[in-house]
């Protein structure tokens, strides 16, 4: 979708504004929620493999490490089955499913969980995906490095969308800092700050990183809860930002996070 | 904020009572005393001796006067009133003479004085000027055309003509029939003194029963600049219950109203978006403007369509005399203006020019880039006859920001544009009937454009017919009434492709259709009190075609109905208007006013930027109901003759009702079913102004304060508990002055501080799929960091005769001189950099914790412009 490829225009627009203002860090006084929720990330997928859900506390500071839930009962259902997640010990917080399965397409899956006697219930179905768009690949002329110039248009009418790229050159400088997960988004709506993103951080790589793309196919409703956490987080801190709110969550009893289910399609690049 | 809290309020008394220790201090407080002793009593509390003739003035004369700590010129009006005696004070004497009016009878004829009134050297129309007769309390201002009116009884009569900035002017009239009086009042020179360009108590008075705040272009021009000019908005921005936005925009709020509750007009012509470069300029070109005023209550019937203020700006006519040609140049930006007399005092062109000079600062950096804005405005006027008199007014302007494809084939970038073309026709139908009837169009639109022609376009736009009466009934009564029928049209944000493979939502365009009758009657109950009572009867119909939802308690559609044409929905309104105008004394008065408003046009936004972005305006329809208020206010005025000081001080209260805010993370743009995205609910504003001015000599210029709450309650968000509008900032302080260092050299500062603006800040974070996402509490939790700004600015006058033709002078103007930084966003979503300033998060797999930041506009801004005329 062309329309919405404008950033070389948009980086005249924050060059205007930069030669008048600046941002920089600040110690902001934050005031206190005292929320004590559990944020639960829950995103099943069609591939097949073990599944997995991860549940934490909510945190006062986003500096802080959240606090993981190691205690809790996990189970999804779907129909007449059940499929227990059990803790990992070994990642405090990470439960991951007894068997390995993969979520099959048109059915309802409910999510389960106990803790400290309260229960979390959400259900879902399955998110169709679409073939993924190539990756565009960008040099910087400095370095001769690489960079990743687009995942995939911010607006799609017929399809939405999430892309989790993760790129590796540990095999190249094993010395250094060497993985990147990067995430996308399409939506099939418009939004001003999705449009002019605020700057975000590049990722230089070398010749010859492995790129995995994943497209995760969303239902309307997880679409709808992506869109507002990119409002909120990736979109956040430009020029044309939207007044901000919580996240609707899908699980109950106050519960933060979402639980849901996509088909996935996979995509490994070596980069030229 | 405290320590200016307590400033301001130990200042006030202080500068209250310095005012009035420059005047004398008179008290006489006998029930019953002659003239005589009234006489003795003034002379020994101020040692002026009066002069009369003892035949003609009875000093034996009973009175009950009681009078405290009253001025001179309090207490002589005081008297003027009560004997019919005019005074006049010569040297260290007060010359008492009987009043000509005396000796008419008591059932006299009345005739009407009617005319125009003119500056002598341009032949430009004076608005809001004052003709009084001159001893009496009567006395009349000019219309938005210069025209004037008044009834007098037969016989003798002394009118005064004044206009601040303008030497007086009186002539004497013997009063046998209708008389038409044309008056052509000269400039007044800076060496004259300040009693004679300055305005009389009575006069400053009647100024103040139309409730309204004036900006003139002069004054305008003497604030400090930013980047060139000091700007409309700007300089609205510093006067009481005006709050700007922040630094660079082109918003502004009044009276805890939204940003879209106030009307900018210019000639009648509406103006969608007054801003350029996102909001750092404003489209009025200083040069055109004449004058501009601000309603913030008792909006008078005529004027309307918006909840919180009405700015209303009329343009220069033109030199109807000489040629004359002025500009301004600077580095950012140059503009010219030109007046040329066609037919010398009947009719005259004014066409003014403005264009920004942005390239050789981004040339270097984007060399494919077509960045900046341009204005063109242009007014005929003609005088056919004494009767009739025609007006054509073209304003344009347009931004454009533009990004050359590297071939030079393809461009990307966003443009808006706002174009109005007005005609208007005054008639006087007889001296008491005046008339005025405008024809005007006018759009906006806004684009966002991308290779390919690709196009994003958002407009609205209108066609008008309206005419205005203006009756002078009677000695007492004056009505206004008029009528409108004026046709919207908008589309809300549509795409266009030449793609066959993109498919978008359609948007459909809104037609609308608003038919308005008003009347309002001006009676003048005693030579004290006055009252405004008016209705203003608008009627806005949809017009088809049409497709709107039918929306279920979760706002979902559950069904649709299509219009294909004719209207179908209809909102009549009916808002009364009332004001009560009391003279206390001879300086001062109080006014009462209550009034209803409606708003059939909404700008539909869930932004907090400063900057104006893809915004669409909404009319009212089926599901959205015309946004509704009622103002009480209280306003108490009082005029320092001798210091030449004037306090105002006024209470508010707002309650207005479906007021739109927005679900969580709307879709406001390409959503056919947009209002399902709406919320809407009330707002409560209250408060309290202050404002002490000082318009003449050396030092002059203005100090307000105020106190205000806006307090919001919109269904279910916050929990359905009210919570305070972005625009809720309890105090503001402002102060301008000027001070004229010698003849050549003027200093202007500016200093303002207030209460940072509501917004929600997080009270929690979690991480969801290696985000961190954070937590809100209620709504609007939180508050940005106080503003604070000090501007400074020189003005040099460079030719050496102040009469000389050739009229020059520099100004140099720092903006926020003291680099304060106003925050106008914090975020918690970004890592900091080395080298630069915080980033958003890409990589999450680095263990970089999330920081919060702050972002700043304008931290210092200097500016160089030369003006100059011919």
């Amino acid at each position: 979708m062309e329309i919405f490829r404008m950033n070389q225009y948009w980086s005249l627009v924050v060059l205007i504004f930069l030669s008048f203002g600046c941002e920089e860090k600040t110690d902001w006084d934050y005031q206190s929620g005292d929320h004590q929720q559990l944020a639960i990330t829950a995103i099943l997928s069609d591939e097949f493999k073990f599944q997995k859900i991860e549940i934490f506390q909510s945190m006062n500071l986003p500096s802080e490490d959240p606090i993981a839930i190691t205690n809790a009962t996990v189970a999804i259902k779907s129909m007449n089955n059940v499929i227990e997640f059990i803790h990992d010990n070994n990642q405090p917080g990470i439960y991951y499913s007894q068997i390995a399965f993969s979520v099959p397409s048109n059915i309802n899956i409910q999510l389960e969980i106990l803790h400290e006697g309260q229960t979390y219930v959400a259900s879902t179905s399955v998110g169709k995906v679409a073939p993924i768009p190539p990756l565009q690949i960008g040099t910087n002329q400095a370095t001769d490095e690489r960079f990743v110039a687009k995942i995939a248009d911010v607006y799609s009418p017929v399809e939405q969308a999430m892309y989790e790229v993760l790129i590796d050159w540990s095999e190249i400088r094993p010395d250094t800092f060497n993985q990147a997960l990067l995430y996308a988004f399409t939506f099939n709506t418009v939004d001003i700050s999705g449009i002019i993103q605020p700057n975000d951080e590049v990722i230089n790589f070398p010749v010859g990183t492995t790129i995995i793309e994943k497209k995760f196919g969303l239902t309307s409703d997880y679409a709808d809860f992506l869109r507002a956490l990119a409002i909120e987080t990736s979109w956040q801190g430009g020029f044309f930002d939207e007044s901000q709110s919580s996240l609707k969550s899908n699980i109950s009893n106050n519960a933060l996070g979402y639980f849901t289910a996509c088909q996935v399609l996979s995509d490994t690049i070596i980069v030229q | 904020m405290r320590s200016l809290f307590l400033f301001l309020f130990f200042l006030l008394p202080f500068l209250s009572i310095q005012a009035q220790q420059d005047d004398y201090q008179i008290t006489i407080q006998d029930r019953s005393i002659t003239l005589r002793e009234v006489l003795q009593k003034i002379t020994e509390q101020t040692g002026l001796d009066f002069s009369f003739n003892s035949d003609k003035v009875n000093v034996e004369e009973k009175l009950k006067i009681r009078i405290k700590n009253a001025s001179l010129d309090e207490t002589m009006s005081v008297l003027k009133n009560e004997l019919r005696i005019d005074y006049s004070i010569v040297e260290n004497q007060i010359i008492l003479n009987l009043q000509k009016t005396s000796f008419i009878d008591s059932n006299p004829k009345y005739y009407t004085l009617s005319g125009f009134l003119n500056d002598q050297e341009t032949g430009e129309s004076l608005i809001g000027a004052t003709i009084e007769l001159v001893g009496t309390s009567k006395g009349t201002i000019s219309n938005e055309f210069g025209y004037y009116a008044i009834q007098l009884p037969q016989g003798h009569h002394q009118i005064s003509f004044s206009y601040i900035g303008y030497q007086n002017s009186r002539n004497e009239i013997n009063l046998e029939k209708d008389l038409k009086l044309n008056a052509q009042l000269p400039t007044a020179s800076i060496s004259l003194p300040d009693v004679i360009v300055g305005l009389s108590s009575q006069t400053k008075l009647r100024e103040k029963q139309s409730s309204t705040l004036k900006l003139s272009p002069k004054s305008l021009e003497n604030m400090p600049e930013f980047a060139g000019e000091s700007g409309l908005i700007k300089g609205i921005q510093s006067l009481p219950g005006i709050k700007t936005h922040s630094d660079g925009s082109a918003f502004f709020f009044v009276r805890g109203g939204e940003k879209d509750q106030n009307l900018i007009i210019i000639d009648d012509s509406p103006v969608y978006n007054p801003s350029h470069l996102f909001g750092f300029y404003s489209i009025v070109v200083p040069d055109f403007a004449k004058s501009i005023n601000i309603y913030t209550s008792d909006i008078p019937t005529n004027l309307g369509d918006r909840l919180s203020s009405i700015i209303d700006i009329r343009t220069k006519d033109g030199n109807l005399n000489r040629w004359s040609f002025s500009g301004a140049l600077n580095p950012l930006i140059n503009r010219f203006a030109l007046e040329i007399p066609v037919v010398k005092e009947k009719a005259s062109i004014f066409v003014s020019t403005r264009r920004s000079n942005f390239d050789w600062l981004f040339k270097r950096n984007a060399p494919n880039a077509d960045i900046g804005f341009g204005d063109f405005n242009f007014k005929y006027n003609h005088k056919i006859n004494d009767k009739n008199r025609i007006y054509f007014t073209l304003i344009s302007s347009s931004d454009n920001f533009n990004n050359q494809g590297l071939r030079n084939t393809q461009s990307s970038g966003i443009s808006w544009g706002n174009f109005g073309a007005t005609l208007r026709w005054n008639h006087i139908f007889s001296p008491k009937l005046f008339s005025n009837s405008t024809f005007n169009t006018g759009n906006y639109v806004y684009r966002l454009f991308a290779p390919g022609a690709n196009r994003w376009e958002s407009s609205i736009g209108s066609i008008s017919l309206k005419t205005d009466f203006t009756h002078f009934l009677s000695p007492k009564y004056k009505a206004k009434f008029g009528g409108e029928i004026q046709t919207i049209y908008i589309n809300p944000g549509t795409i266009s492709t030449p793609s066959t493979r993109d498919l978008f939502p359609r948007i459909r365009n809104n037609y609308s259709r608003k038919s308005l009758l008003y009347y309002q009657v001006e009676y003048a109950l005693s030579g004290k009190t006055v009252i405004n009572a008016g209705l203003r009867i608008p009627s806005w119909k949809s017009i088809g075609p049409a497709l709107y939802g039918i929306y279920d308690d979760n706002y979902d559609v559950v069904d649709t109905v299509r219009i294909n044409s004719g209207s179908y929905n209809n909102y009549t309104k009916i808002d009364p208007r009332l004001s009560i105008i009391q003279q206390l004394n001879t300086s001062s008065n109080l006014k009462l006013s209550v009034g209803s408003y409606h708003q059939f046009l909404q700008l539909i936004s869930n932004s907090t930027s400063p900057f104006t972005a893809l915004e669409v305006w909404l009319p009212a329809s089926p599901n959205i109901a015309p946004q509704q208020s009622w103002q009480f206010a209280c306003n108490y005025y009082k005029h320092f003759p001798k210091s030449n000081l004037d306090f105002t001080v006024e209470a508010y209260y707002k309650h207005s009702k479906n007021i739109i805010d927005y679900k969580s993370h709307p879709e406001t743009l390409l959503n056919p079913f947009l209002e399902g995205e709406l919320r809407f609910g009330t707002m409560n504003a209250y408060g309290l102004e202050f404002m002490l001015k000082k318009e003449l000599g050396k030092f002059n210029g203005w100090m307000s304060y105020n106190f205000s709450r806006a307090i919001r309650t919109t269904g279910t968000i916050n929990n359905g508990n009210p919570y305070p509008a972005f625009q809720d900032r309890p105090h503001d302080f402002s102060i301008l002055g000027n001070y004229q260092l010698s003849k050549k050299i003027t200093v202007s500062g500016y200093f303002t501080a207030f209460t940072g603006s509501a917004f929600s800040s997080p009270t929690g974070f979690y991480e969801y799929n290696n985000k961190v996402i954070p937590i809100f509490g209620s709504k609007h939790n939180d508050r940005l960091p106080n503003y604070r700004r000090f501007d400074l600015a020189f003005k040099f006058r460079l030719n050496k005769n102040i009469n000389a033709r050739y009229q020059h002078h520099l100004n140099l103007s720092f903006y926020n001189l003291f680099a304060h930084k106003n925050i106008v966003a914090v975020n918690f979503n970004k890592v900091e950099q080395e080298d630069g300033p915080p980033l958003v998060k890409s990589n999450f797999l680095s263990e970089q914790s999330i920081i919060a930041s702050q972002t700043s506009l304008v931290n210092w801004m200097p500016s160089l412009t030369y003006k100059f005329k011919l």
